[in-house]
């Protein structure tokens, strides 16, 4: 059997990612011959990172909206416990 | 910087807007023209409309984020709102530049442009834009035009004729159930009903020709015949729309094909990334010498509703020296033939299966009484084209081999019912194997395979060739290797 090295078995096998100097990912599309063909990107992160921001902050919020009302309802065990043995 | 058609709009907006469509249409139905029923319609609608205006609106953002820029070397493409993801195509990659006319998109002056690289996922295509006719004017013009001083004069041309009996052969019962299927999932609640309605008035027809004149062929066997040749003449017709007006121009650096007479079709291909062509014959047409020419390459039959030709029917000897140079060669002498005593390993398994198929329906009709009648129409069917298989396998042991000259390797081989003459650079062969199975090893014959390269890898294969043949023919592919090796 003879098999050359120059050619690889499928043209999904010689797509590959490579990281950017300013560390985007670009996917590189190449031949069988691992020749470049053509490259897809995300070429603008500021979305990303508004949605990423928006996502944070909303999950904060949900944080912070829960612990408020843990500390409320805790409270207000506390002041009924405190009225309900006053009572007795 | 240009823009997609508006008509993308509708794309984008949402894969099933038509759903909403449905109870908008309903409501216009029941819609009065006076001022007391367009409140009420308003009032009964109001809900559907916004959704419906929501949804538009976001396609809307979708469609003016979609921008296309044509570069001095490249195309590219950038879409979405939120994740911009950009595709860039250098022109000098491009293999397949494709613009499509359809019928439905003419009145609004849009265009289906796509194009393809030897790289990417499988066979799909790389990019693909709904467009201006001006703007696919603009997109085409990146990629070499044809020179018309430079035209090659000598192509022959595709007649009515060739296209017509291109047609013939390369329709199917099957391919014409796929669209009948493909219109009936995807043609909704209409379309079931017309078929459902014409199938029952089929099995009526076929049970009435039953009962008076054909009273020994089951009812349901006329009803798979008169399908599958109604299935077929859809596919015919298809075809024939597909690949009338046919036209070839090339120079020796591209080639432009269109054909199409409702969906009209114009591919502008690179010639170098051309991987081979196939000169593709069933037993008729190798017993009246006419082959299709068929080519590989990256973007060009990519979907499986066209097939990559270049000529359509032609007799062989007519194609001459006229297509050398765009790789192909006719009249080529075999120089490494299989051993006519191995007819064995052409004809074994189609004889083995033309001779099971009348017990097996025998044995059928033992445990099933019932269907004796239908089994035995099913074995009448399969005999066919298995006695077929044995003709086309008789024909290929004769007619197979290898040869190899200059910088080209011709492969004669048979793939099922299609004879294939391949004609490829000895560089683009991925890979060569040579086995033998345990009946061939005593005569020292062997099955040689030969993979070539392209988007995907394509493999040929020539059996019951000598073992010393198959081994000279490893060596002299071998040895361009070495020699390319030194080079560099």
């Amino acid at each position: 059997m003879q098999q050359r090295s120059l050619s690889c078995w499928s043209t999904m096998f010689a797509t590959r990612m490579k990281k950017t100097k300013d560390g985007r990912a670009v996917v590189l599309f190449c031949d069988d011959r691992h020749r470049f063909c053509f490259y897809r990107d995300l070429e603008d992160t500021r979305g990303i990172a508004a949605l990423c921001f928006a996502g944070k902050a909303v999950f904060g919020a949900l944080i912070a909206a829960g612990t408020l009302g843990l500390m409320k309802v805790s409270v207000s065990v506390y002041l009924l416990e405190r009225f309900l043995s006053f009572l007795k | 910087m240009y823009h997609e058609h508006p008509l993308r709009i509708l794309r984008y907006s949402a894969k099933n807007i038509w759903l909403l469509l449905f109870p908008l249409l309903r409501g216009i139905q029941a819609f009065h023209f006076d001022p007391e029923g367009i409140y009420a319609w308003l009032r009964g609608a109001w809900f559907d409309i916004l959704i419906l205006g929501v949804i538009i609106m976001f396609g809307l953002v979708r469609w003016n984020f979609s921008r296309i820029d044509i570069t001095e070397d490249s195309i590219v493409h950038r879409e979405g709102v939120l994740l911009r993801v950009r595709t860039a195509i250098p022109i000098s990659s491009i293999s397949v530049a494709i613009a499509e006319y359809p019928l439905l998109l003419i009145p609004f002056r849009g265009v289906r442009f796509s194009c393809d690289t030897r790289a990417g996922l499988l066979k799909s295509i790389d990019m693909k834009l709904l467009v201006t006719r001006k703007v696919a004017a603009q997109l085409m013009k990146c990629v070499p035009e044809v020179d018309r001083k430079k035209k090659l004069a000598d192509i022959p041309k595709a007649d009515i004729w060739s296209v017509l009996l291109f047609s013939v052969f390369f329709s199917s019962g099957f391919s014409g159930a796929v669209y009948i299927a493909a219109f009936f999932f995807k043609g909704g609640d209409i379309a079931q009903d017309i078929i459902t309605r014409s199938l029952s008035r089929l099995t009526e027809t076929t049970s009435k020709l039953t009962f008076g004149v054909l009273q020994k062929i089951p009812a349901t066997a006329i009803a798979v015949g008169i399908f599958f040749i109604a299935a077929w003449l859809l596919s015919f017709i298809v075809n024939l729309f597909r690949y009338s007006r046919f036209h070839v121009e090339s120079d020796s650096k591209s080639l432009n094909i269109g054909c199409g007479v409702i969906n009209r079709r114009v591919y502008k291909i690179t010639s170098d990334h051309i991987n081979f062509t196939d000169l593709r014959q069933n037993l008729i047409m190798k017993l009246c010498g006419a082959v299709t020419v068929n080519i590989n390459c990256a973007g060009y039959g990519a979907d499986s509703q066209h097939l990559p030709v270049l000529m359509p029917i032609k007799r062989e000897r007519k194609l001459g020296r006229s297509l050398e140079p765009l790789g192909v060669v006719g009249g080529v002498k075999l120089d490494f033939r299989p051993s006519p005593a191995g007819i064995g390993s052409y004809i074994f398994w189609p004889v083995a299966a033309a001779l099971a198929i009348f017990p097996l329906s025998d044995l059928l009709s033992e445990f099933f009484p019932r269907w004796a009648e239908l089994s035995l129409f099913a074995a009448i069917m399969l005999e066919i084209p298995t006695v077929w298989l044995v003709a086309v396998k008789t024909t290929a042991t004769f007619t197979s081999g290898v040869s190899i000259y200059d910088k080209k390797l011709v492969i004669r081989c048979s793939h099922w019912t299609a004879f294939h003459t391949v004609i490829a650079d000895k560089e683009n062969v991925v890979k060569v194997q040579i086995y033998q199975s345990f009946l061939q090893k005593p005569s020292r014959r062997c099955t040689l395979c030969v993979w070539l390269c392209g988007e995907t890898v394509a493999k040929y294969r020539v059996r019951a060739l000598r073992l010393r043949d198959a081994a000279k023919i490893v060596e002299l592919l071998e040895h361009d290797v070495r020699h390319k090796n030194e080079k560099n």
